[in-house]
C-alpha cells in the first residue's frame, strides 16, 4: 500500500519531467545531437577533395591529427590561450562586477561601457581592433612612439599576436562574464551585508565572507562558460589573423573552421571536432567535480 | 500586472509561429520547384546565381541592377542574384546547397578554385555551349593571361568576370622628395631595394616613419610574381596540370631570400608580416612610398590620395610577371537545358564588350575582354585615371594564380612558411624544403 | 551597506580607469563613422565632421527590411528560448528523475559543441523540413538553449524550497507556480540571459547568410558584410565599417541602457523581501 503510493509519486515525478524537458529535448535533438552523431560516425571516414565519397577508414583521421605539427601547435597555442584568458576574465568579471554593483549615479553608464563589446557586431570590431594595432597608421602605435615607445607589429609578429587576440578577447568577455556576476550579486539579500556590519565586518570579508561563497553557483555556471568561450572562439581569429602569422593565433575552432570550410576535408574535420568535445567535456567535468562539491545552495 | 506580461509573452510567441510558417511555406516551396527542373508549368526560366562582394557594397546594387536590366530586355527570364558575403563565404553557402541539391545556375568564385569546384563534380564545362553560340571568337576576345585560369584539361571551365592584377602603386612625391625621378620607378629588383632603402624614413629615435616598400604576406598570390619573374624558365610555382608545386628550386630559394633581405639587409620593408588589409591606407596616409597590391585598390586610392601618384609595372629580373585575380562566373552542374540556355544568355549578356567597359569604370576591375578597353567609355576612362593604363598593360605578363588541387590547403602552406621565414623561425631553404614535402603528401592521391 | 569614504574613492578611481579603457575603441569608432573617409585612417584630430558614411551606407544598405528581420530573428528565438528553458531548468532543478544526470550532461554537451561543426548537417535537416529560405529556418535551430537551462537552473536552486512546498498546499500546479514564484523571482538570471541570447542572435552573420537567399529575408550582418568583406580585392572601407557598426549596435546598447535600470529596481525589491 505504501510502497504503490510512493511509486505512483515517482512515475508522476518521473512523467511530468520528461514533459517539461520534451519542447528542449526535441530541439537539442534535432539540431545539435543528430547532427552531432552523424559527425562522430563521420569521423570515421575518409572524406575531402580527392576522395569526394566517403570511405571507411578507422582512426586514420584521429592519427593524422595528432601526427600534424600544425594541429599540435594550435593545441599548445589554444592551452595557453586559455590558461592566459579564463582566469584573466573571471577575475575581471568579479572585479566589475563588484564595482559596478551599487547604485551610484551614472553606474548605468559605466555597467553600458563595460558590456557595450557584447552588444557590437563582432565583424565590425575585429576590423577596427586590427586598425587600432596596425604599426604606423594605427592609432596604438601612434600614441606608443609619441611617448617614445617601439613600434610593434601586434598582428604580424608571433611573439605578440595571441597577446592581441586575446587582449581583444578579454576584452569582449569579462563584461559578459561581469552580467553574470551582476546578476548573482543582486540575488544575494541585503540582510546578509546587515548582519555583517553589525558583526564589524570590513569590505574585504563582506566580499570573502559573504559574496563569494553566495556567488558559488553563479561561478559553477560562469567557469564552464569561459572556458568552453575560450576553446570556441573563432570570429575575432578570422577578422584578424586568419590564424596566422605561421599559425601562431590559430586557436583550435579556427583549426577546424579552417580545416572544414576551406580544406573541405570533412571527415578530418570530424575528428578535430570530437576531438575538441572531449577535450571541453573533460575539463568542464573535472571542474564540476572540484567546484560543485564547494558549492552550497541556499535552501 | 504579471500575468498580462505572461499573456503578452505567449501571444507575441504564438504569432511568430503563424507568422512564421505561413510566411515560410510558400517560398520553401518555391525553392523546391527552382531545384529541380523549370519545365514545371510557368514560361519564365529562373536563374538564380551567388556573388560575393570584393570591392565594396556597391558592387551588390550594381550586380542587382543588372539583374533588373537584364530581365526588362528578357522578359522569359528571371534572374535572382544572391549575395554572398566573401569568396570564402560564396564558396561555403555554394557547397552547402550543393549537398542538399539545391544550388544556383551559377556563381562568381575566386579563379584559384577552380580545382576544387571540379574535384568536387560541381561545375560543368561550357565547350559545348560557346560552340553552339559563335564558337572560339568570343572566348578569344578574353586576355590570354585571364584565360589562363579558365583552361583546364583542354576545357573551358569559367568565363573570367571580375579580374584584376597585381600593380605597384609608388608616391611620386616621394620619389622627388629623396631624389628619384618620378618618371623612371624601379624596373629591376636591385632598383626596388635600392629605391625602396632611400624612400625609408627614420625619426630621431630610430623609428622608422615611412616604408619604402610594402609587399603583403598573402602566400601564393603576393610571392608568385617574384617566383615566375626569376624562374630558370618562366615556370610558375606549379606545373599546368596542377598535380605538382615547383616550389624549392633554387631560383625560389633566390626570390624568396631577396623578399627577406627588404626587411633585414635593405631595411627598405619592415621586418616580420605585413598585412594585406592595411598597406593601402599605409600607402594613402604617405607611410609607405611603394606598395605592390590588387588593381582592385585603384578607385579608392585614386579618390582618397592626396599626392602625385603612379602605377608602374611589377619589378623583376628575368622576365616581366603579375598574377592575374579576381573572380570568373562558374556554371553549376544540375541544371535543365532550359536553365542552361537562360544562364548563357545572361553570361554572354554581362560580358558585352560595352558592359564590361563600364563595370571597369564602376568598380576598378579590368575588363576582361579586349574588344571592352576599345570602347569610348574606356577612351575616356584612361584619360581621367592615364595610371589605369599601366595596368592594362601588366596584362601582358599575367600569369596563372598557384592552380594546383587542394590549393587552400598547399597555398596556405605556403602563407605560413613564408611567414616563417619572414619571422625568422626558418631560414629560406628549409622554409621551401618542408613546404615542397608537404605539397608532395597533399598531391599524392591525385598523381595516382 | 555603505563602505567607508576611502574605499568609495577607490573604487571609483579603479572603475574609471577600467571604463576608459573599454570605452576607448567605442569612441574611436563613433568618432570614426564622424569623419570624412579621407581622415579616418590618419592619426589626426582636425575639427571636421560629416555625414558621408552614413550617406553612403545607407545608400547600399537596405536598413529599415535588414533591422526588421533581425528584430523578427532575435524577439522569435528569444521568446520560444524563454519557454523551453523555463520548463527544462524547472525539472533539472526541482524534480527528481530518473536520467537526472544524463539529460545533464547532454545539456552540457551543446553549451560545448560549436554550431559551426553542425552547419552542413542542419542545413540538410532544413531541407527535409521544406524550411530554407525562411525566417523559422533561421530561427528553429536556436530554439533549445542549453546555456539558458543551466542559468536558470543555479538560479531555481536558490530559491527556498519552503515558498514552494506552501504554493502546493495552496493548491498551485506547476505551471502557477512558474508563473508566480519561479519567473518572477530569476528576473535578473531572465535579464541576463535574454541579453546574451538577443547579442548574439542579432550579430549572428553564418547561419542566415547559408539559409536565407531572398533579399527580403536578408538580416543586418549581412549588411555589414557588404563593407567588411571587401579585404582582398580592395582593402577594407574603413570608414563606411566603423558608420555601420555604430549604427547596427545603437539599438542594443540603447536596449541595454534601458534594461539595466531594471537591475537596480529587482536589486531594490529583493532587497525589501
Amino acid at each position: 500500500m505504501k510502497i504503490k503510493k510512493v511509486s505512483r509519486r515517482v512515475l508522476r515525478q518521473n512523467l511530468l519531467a520528461w514533459a517539461l524537458l520534451a519542447p528542449t529535448l526535441l530541439f537539442l535533438t534535432l539540431f545539435t545531437f543528430y547532427p552531432f552523431a552523424k559527425t562522430i560516425v563521420l569521423s570515421f571516414f575518409t572524406r575531402n577533395l580527392s576522395t569526394p565519397n566517403a570511405v571507411f577508414s578507422g582512426l586514420q583521421n584521429y592519427r593524422a591529427a595528432f601526427k600534424d605539427p600544425v594541429f599540435i601547435k594550435v593545441l599548445w597555442n589554444n592551452l595557453r590561450f586559455s590558461l592566459l584568458v579564463v582566469p584573466v576574465c573571471l577575475c575581471l568579471g568579479l572585479l566589475l562586477a563588484y564595482l559596478l554593483n551599487s547604485e551610484s549615479k551614472g553606474i548605468g553608464l559605466a555597467r553600458a561601457a563595460i558590456f557595450y563589446p557584447n552588444v557590437s557586431p563582432m565583424i565590425g570590431f575585429s576590423l577596427v581592433w586590427v586598425f587600432l594595432l596596425t604599426p604606423q597608421i594605427g592609432f596604438i602605435d601612434n600614441v606608443v612612439r609619441l611617448l617614445g615607445g617601439p613600434s610593434i607589429n601586434w598582428i604580424g609578429d608571433p611573439r605578440y599576436v595571441l597577446y592581441a587576440i586575446s587582449f581583444v578577447y578579454i576584452w569582449r568577455e569579462a563584461g559578459f562574464l561581469m552580467i553574470f556576476f551582476l546578476s548573482g550579486m543582486q540575488a544575494i539579500s541585503r540582510e546578509y551585508y546587515e548582519a555583517a556590519i553589525i558583526d564589524g565586518a570590513n569590505e574585504w570579508q563582506k566580499f570573502y565572507k559573504i559574496t563569494l561563497p553566495l556567488l558559488m553557483p553563479t561561478m559553477v555556471f560562469a567557469v564552464t562558460l569561459s572556458i568552453t568561450n575560450s576553446v570556441k572562439m573563432v570570429d575575432s581569429i578570422i577578422v584578424m589573423t586568419e590564424g596566422g602569422p605561421d599559425n601562431a593565433s590559430s586557436l583550435l575552432m579556427f583549426h577546424i573552421y579552417k580545416t572544414a570550410f576551406t580544406y573541405w576535408d570533412q571527415g578530418q574535420a570530424a575528428a578535430l571536432s570530437v576531438i575538441m568535445l572531449a577535450v571541453v567535456l573533460l575539463l568542464t567535468a573535472l571542474q564540476y567535480g572540484v567546484l560543485d562539491r564547494h558549492t552550497h545552495y541556499e535552501s | 500586472m504579471k500575468k498580462t506580461a505572461v499573456a503578452l509573452c505567449m501571444s507575441l510567441m504564438l504569432g511568430m509561429f503563424v507568422g512564421c510558417s505561413s510566411g515560410g511555406s510558400a517560398p520553401g516551396g518555391q525553392n523546391a520547384a527552382s531545384g529541380g527542373s523549370a519545365k514545371s508549368s510557368g514560361k519564365q526560366v529562373e536563374v538564380e546565381f551567388y556573388y560575393p562582394v570584393q570591392v565594396g557594397g556597391a558592387i551588390a546594387q550594381l550586380v542587382e541592377s543588372y539583374a533588373s536590366d537584364f530581365a526588362a530586355e528578357n522578359p522569359d527570364i528571371k534572374v535572382s542574384p544572391v549575395f554572398s558575403g566573401g569568396y570564402a563565404d560564396t564558396l561555403q553557402k555554394l557547397i552547402t546547397a550543393i549537398q542538399a541539391d539545391n544550388q544556383p545556375q551559377f556563381c562568381i568564385l575566386a579563379n584559384p578554385t577552380i580545382l576544387t569546384l571540379i574535384s568536387m563534380d560541381a561545375i560543368i564545362p561550357l565547350d559545348d555551349l560557346i560552340n553552339k553560340d559563335g564558337g572560339s571568337e568570343y572566348i578569344n576576345d578574353f586576355y590570354p593571361g585571364f584565360m589562363a585560369n579558365s583552361v583546364f584539361d583542354g576545357k573551358v571551365w569559367s568565363i573570367p568576370f571580375q579580374r584584376s592584377a597585381l600593380l605597384m602603386f609608388y608616391n611620386r612625391d616621394h620619389f622627388r622628395e629623396v631624389g628619384l625621378d618620378p618618371e623612371k620607378p624601379p624596373k629591376s629588383w636591385e632598383e626596388m631595394a635600392e629605391y625602396g632603402q632611400k624612400l625609408t624614413k627614420f625619426d630621431q629615435n630610430g623609428n622608422v616613419q615611412r616604408w619604402g616598400l610594402l609587399i603583403p604576406s598573402g602566400g601564393a598570390w603576393d610571392f608568385g610574381p617574384f617566383a615566375i619573374a626569376n624562374s630558370a624558365n618562366g615556370e610558375n610555382l606549379m606545373t599546368d596540370d596542377g598535380r605538382k608545386c615547383l616550389l624549392d628550386t633554387p631560383e625560389n630559394v633566390e626570390a624568396l631570400q631577396y623578399l627577406k633581405d627588404l626587411g633585414t639587409v635593405y631595411k627598405a620593408s619592415p621586418e616580420g608580416v605585413v598585412d594585406m588589409a592595411t598597406a593601402p591606407a599605409n600607402f594613402i596616409e604617405g607611410k609607405a612610398s611603394m606598395i605592390q597590391v590588387s588593381s582592385g585598390n585603384l578607385a579608392n586610392i585614386n579618390s582618397s590620395a592626396d599626392f602625385d601618384w603612379g602605377i608602374c609595372l611589377l619589378p623583376y629580373t628575368k622576365r616581366p610577371a603579375s598574377i592575374a585575380g579576381g573572380g570568373n562566373l562558374y556554371l553549376m552542374k544540375g541544371s535543365s537545358e532550359e536553365e542552361l540556355d537562360a544562364t548563357w544568355r545572361f553570361v554572354r549578356w554581362l560580358t558585352e564588350p560595352e558592359r564590361q567597359a563600364q563595370w571597369n569604370v564602376d568598380t576598378g576591375y579590368i575588363a576582361a575582354r579586349k574588344s571592352a578597353h576599345e570602347t569610348e567609355t574606356m577612351r575616356k576612362y584612361y584619360e581621367e585615371v592615364p595610371q589605369a593604363k599601366i595596368g592594362f598593360e601588366q596584362l601582358e605578363s599575367c600569369y596563372n594564380e598557384m592552380r594546383v588541387y587542394e590549393s587552400e590547403k598547399i597555398g596556405n602552406a605556403l602563407t605560413d612558411k613564408y611567414d616563417a621565414v619572414m619571422t625568422g623561425s626558418l631560414t629560406v631553404e628549409e622554409a621551401l624544403k618542408e613546404l615542397q614535402a608537404f605539397a608532395d603528401e597533399t598531391l599524392a592521391p591525385y598523381n595516382k | 551597506m555603505k563602505p567607508s569614504k576611502p574605499i568609495r574613492i577607490l573604487r571609483a578611481v579603479i572603475l574609471t580607469v577600467l571604463c576608459a579603457i573599454w570605452v576607448f575603441p567605442l569612441l574611436w569608432t563613433a568618432f570614426s563613422a564622424f569623419r570624412p573617409g579621407r581622415l579616418v585612417t590618419s592619426f589626426s584630430f582636425e575639427p571636421v565632421f560629416s555625414l558621408e558614411n552614413f550617406r553612403y551606407i545607407f545608400d547600399i544598405i537596405p536598413f529599415a527590411s535588414y533591422t526588421m528581420n533581425s528584430l523578427i530573428f532575435v524577439v522569435g528565438i528569444l521568446a520560444v528560448q524563454l519557454t523551453t528553458i523555463t520548463f527544462a531548468a524547472y525539472a533539472v532543478a526541482r524534480i527528481p528523475f530518473a536520467g537526472k544526470g544524463v539529460v545533464m550532461l547532454l545539456i552540457m554537451a551543446q553549451i560545448i559543441i560549436p554550431g559551426e561543426v553542425l552547419l552542413l548537417s542542419n542545413y540538410l535537416t532544413l531541407r527535409d523540413m521544406h524550411l530554407l529560405d525562411t525566417r523559422l529556418g533561421v530561427m528553429i535551430v536556436s530554439f533549445g538553449s542549453a546555456m539558458g537551462i543551466l542559468l536558470l537552473r543555479q538560479s531555481y536552486k536558490s530559491i527556498p524550497l519552503a515558498l514552494e512546498e506552501a504554493a502546493v498546499l495552496d493548491g498551485c500546479n506547476v505551471l502557477q507556480m512558474l508563473v508566480y514564484i519561479y519567473i518572477p523571482s530569476c528576473k535578473t538570471a531572465y535579464l541576463s540571459f535574454a541579453i546574451v541570447s538577443i547579442n548574439w542572435h542579432w550579430n549572428n552573420f553564418l547561419w542566415p547568410l547559408i539559409v536565407i537567399n531572398s533579399p527580403n529575408k536578408r538580416s543586418l550582418p549581412l549588411g555589414l558584410a557588404l563593407l567588411t568583406k571587401s579585404s582582398g580585392d580592395a582593402g577594407p572601407q574603413w570608414a563606411a565599417v566603423t558608420a555601420a557598426t555604430v549604427l547596427i549596435m545603437l539599438p542594443l546598447l540603447i536596449l541595454f541602457l534601458i534594461f539595466q535600470k531594471q537591475f537596480i529596481k529587482s536589486f531594490l525589491t529583493s532587497g525589501m523581501k
